[in-house]
């Protein structure tokens, strides 16, 4: 049969362009290469989580599906999805919502119009977003009430123009957020409870959040938290005109010709292959693997992939450097409460000194113990016998980690192309990662840096440590950048519509089109924008 | 995949590196059951590793001290590991000692403060001497 949409990814943009889409009546076809993912799967690994993944975790993808990433030294690693290079966000039906920590931010009107408002830096591709925070905001608020966000709307109100309060009031704070907000207060600076995308109250026939202390990096055990997976995937399945494949995965894009997509072809779990026709094909894949399937559906009108017409397609890879400080509170301060995420600041967004954007501060979602040793200890401190005991015992329960994304300044260089050897288990070439982050973000990154140790020292601390910010590429759970849209074909990847300049009917709705990602956790972003795609879509008749 | 010998070794390298004081070590957490199941699955890569350096950790104990690893004292031991944290070694070694001693610390804080589903932290003892509660 011929499908009005097929729909690549069914992850944050996937499932809102599917239920927007299935419920304007479209016949559409959402391929996944994941699995359904639930809690029941998991068996609250600590060690095998998307937290903490080095020996595997709790998503897709498995085996046979490897990338290369090129160090800064130049030296090309083949790295597998559980390593740190491979800048992996999961692939599982809802993407990575089922188990993120589900900060639901905007960005704010300034993010849209970086160039704009701070020249353009040598060596960067920073560039204004071709729609404006205004365009967006009804956007921002649909995703806010349908997909379900709990926030502190009075404070929030301060920092974003927004039209109507949140759905839901904010989660518990923490005693680490009570002492935080202390210190805040002192230095006058303007905190809040973040908006999360879980359930505070009772919400959308799920229940609220139990506060328990598994959250970032599992499935939610009570259903709590809400991504694509259990709200806009299952309104698309409900409309009858919806067809989901899970672990499927889609080869290419095919074309009728030059301006004209005709479908894909797919490899299903057995293996066997199919060719599938549309009237419109949709890449939600996220900014690594979207680039990638329009790199290997190149044709010969199209030699250098799909989209592919400026030069730009997998460029401007970004995902947010997180600088980082740690102090111990004198007093022990741990209260098991999650989500743990319960404080943050907006105050360094922008209009700092000297520095291009800036970025926000938050409190940490709940730690385990042993990622709290694996990337918390202070550099000094030994990791055996006695004294890393002792140290254990004390800092657990005190520690306070600040931490946050800056505004990338994206670069052309850092990048994702497809690797000219390395072949995933389908026999088609694999991700390949290269480039480093701008000087500029390094220097927003030391900045905020600063900025979260002078929180700590504000707050009386004990001692404060931290991880220097690194020029290493950055781009896994917050991928975005690679297909960015823009009113001129010379620059950019798509129009401000999410369609590929050259190609009538094929489009992206995914992190892919972000031109600048904001200093903030993009997926509320990412959901709003599919949203506008999509409904763009459906409007002009598509 | 570890004889007599280097068995012992490996369970008295576990107290050394994560001591019983007054809570408990990491042999009390079963820390050295963990090793064994972590190294039969997905530590299986790294099973040469530990054959090659327990072994010589034996070598080591056996010139300085004129005894096996598993009779030094806690200090004896613990004296021993730094000089391998140094690189200082009498005995001949197939792995670097120094990498040997960071990746087995690594392994035993997995198998003492992770959850004990993973056959570690016995009754969830590290969790309750640092004040981790699972909650649901």
């Amino acid at each position: 049969m011929k499908y009005d949409a097929i729909i690549v990814g069914a992850g944050a943009g996937g499932g809102v362009t599917a239920a927007l889409l299935a419920e304007s009546g479209a016949k559409v076809l959402l391929i996944e290469r994941g699995k359904h993912h639930t809690f029941a799967d998991e068996k609250t690994d600590h060690l095998r989580n998307h937290r903490l993944s080095q020996y595997g975790q709790n998503t897709g993808p498995g085996e046979g599906n490897p990338r290369v990433f090129v160090t800064p030294d130049g030296v090309e690693h083949i790295v597998q999805p559980y390593e740190s290079g491979y800048n992996n966000n999961a692939m599982a039906v809802g993407g990575g919502t089922p188990v993120y920590g589900g900060q639901a931010w905007r960005f704010l009107p300034d993010d849209f119009r970086m160039a704009s408002r701070y020249g353009v830096p040598k060596g960067s591709s920073l560039a204004d977003w071709p729609i404006t925070y205004a365009e967006l905001a009804p956007y921002y608020e649909k995703v806010e009430y349908e997909v379900g966000v709990s926030g502190d709307s009075a404070l929030a109100a301060q920092v974003w123009p927004r039209a109507n309060p949140y759905t839901m009031p904010p989660v518990a704070k923490t005693a680490r957020g009570t002492y935080l907000q202390h210190a805040a207060n002192a230095l006058g600076w303007h905190t809040f409870t973040p908006p999360l995308l879980i359930n505070s109250v009772p919400y959308n026939q799920r229940p609220a959040c139990t506060g328990c202390t598994l959250c970032v990096g599992f499935a939610c055990h009570v259903n709590a938290k809400n991504g694509t997976h259990n709200t806009m995937i299952p309104r698309a399945l409900a409309t009858g005109n919806c067809t989901l494949l899970t672990e499927t995965m889609v080869l290419h894009i095919n074309m009728h010709d030059a301006r004209t997509a005709a479908g894909v072809t797919y490899e299903s779990a057995d293996g066997q292959r199919h060719t599938v026709d549309a009237g419109l094909v949709i890449v939600s894949s996220n900014a690594i693997e979207t680039p990638r399937l329009l790199f290997n559906s190149a044709t010969s009108d199209h030699p250098h992939g799909l989209g592919n017409h400026s030069g730009h397609l997998g460029r401007h890879l970004q995902g947010h450097m997180y600088p980082r400080a740690i102090g111990l509170a004198p007093e022990p301060i741990w209260d098991g409460q999650g989500p743990g995420v319960s404080i943050c600041t907006t105050q360094f967004s922008h209009g700092n000194p000297d520095i291009i954007g800036g970025g926000m501060l938050a409190d940490e979602f709940i730690t385990l113990p042993i990622i709290f040793w694996k990337r918390f200890m202070p550099p000094e401190v030994p990791r055996w016998g006695q004294a890393a005991k002792e140290f254990m015992r004390h800092a657990y329960p005190r520690f306070i980690d600040i931490t946050g994304p800056i505004q990338d300044i994206p670069n052309p260089e850092s990048r994702v192309t497809i690797d000219a050897s390395v072949r995933d288990r389908y026999g088609l070439p694999v991700a390949r990662l290269s480039g480093q982050v701008h000087p500029e973000s390094v220097r927003t990154a030391t900045f905020m840096y600063e900025r979260a140790k002078e929180w700590l020292q504000a707050a009386g601390v004990e001692r404060i440590w931290g991880k220097p910010p690194s020029s290493w590429l950055s781009a896994g759970q917050h991928q975005a950048g690679t297909c960015r849209m823009g009113d001129d074909p010379a620059t950019s990847v798509t129009n401000r519509h999410g369609q590929i300049h050259a190609i009538n009917n094929l489009y992206v709705a995914d992190g892919s089109l972000h031109v600048t990602n904001g200093g903030f956790n993009p997926v509320l972003t990412i959901m709003a924008n599919s949203y506008r795609v999509a409904e763009g879509i459906v409007r002009r008749g598509k | 995949m570890f004889d007599a010998t280097q068995y012992a070794t490996l369970r008295a390298v576990v107290d050394c590196m994560i001591p019983a004081d007054e809570a408990p070590g990491g042999l009390m957490a079963g820390v050295d059951r963990y090793l064994i199941h972590f190294l039969q699955h997905d530590g299986v890569g790294f099973v040469s590793q530990y054959q090659s350096a327990l072994t010589a950790l034996q070598h080591e104990a056996e010139l300085r001290h004129a005894a096996s690893f598993a009779q030094l004292s806690q200090a004896q031991a613990t004296n021993l590991l730094h000089a391998l944290e140094r690189n200082e070694t009498q005995a001949v070694w197939r792995t670097s000692p120094s990498a040997f001693v960071a990746t087995m610390a690594e392994h035993c804080a997995e198998g003492f403060y992770a959850d004990p589903r993973q056959g570690g932290n016995a009754h969830g003892v590290s969790w309750i001497s640092i004040g981790f509660e699972e909650r649901r």
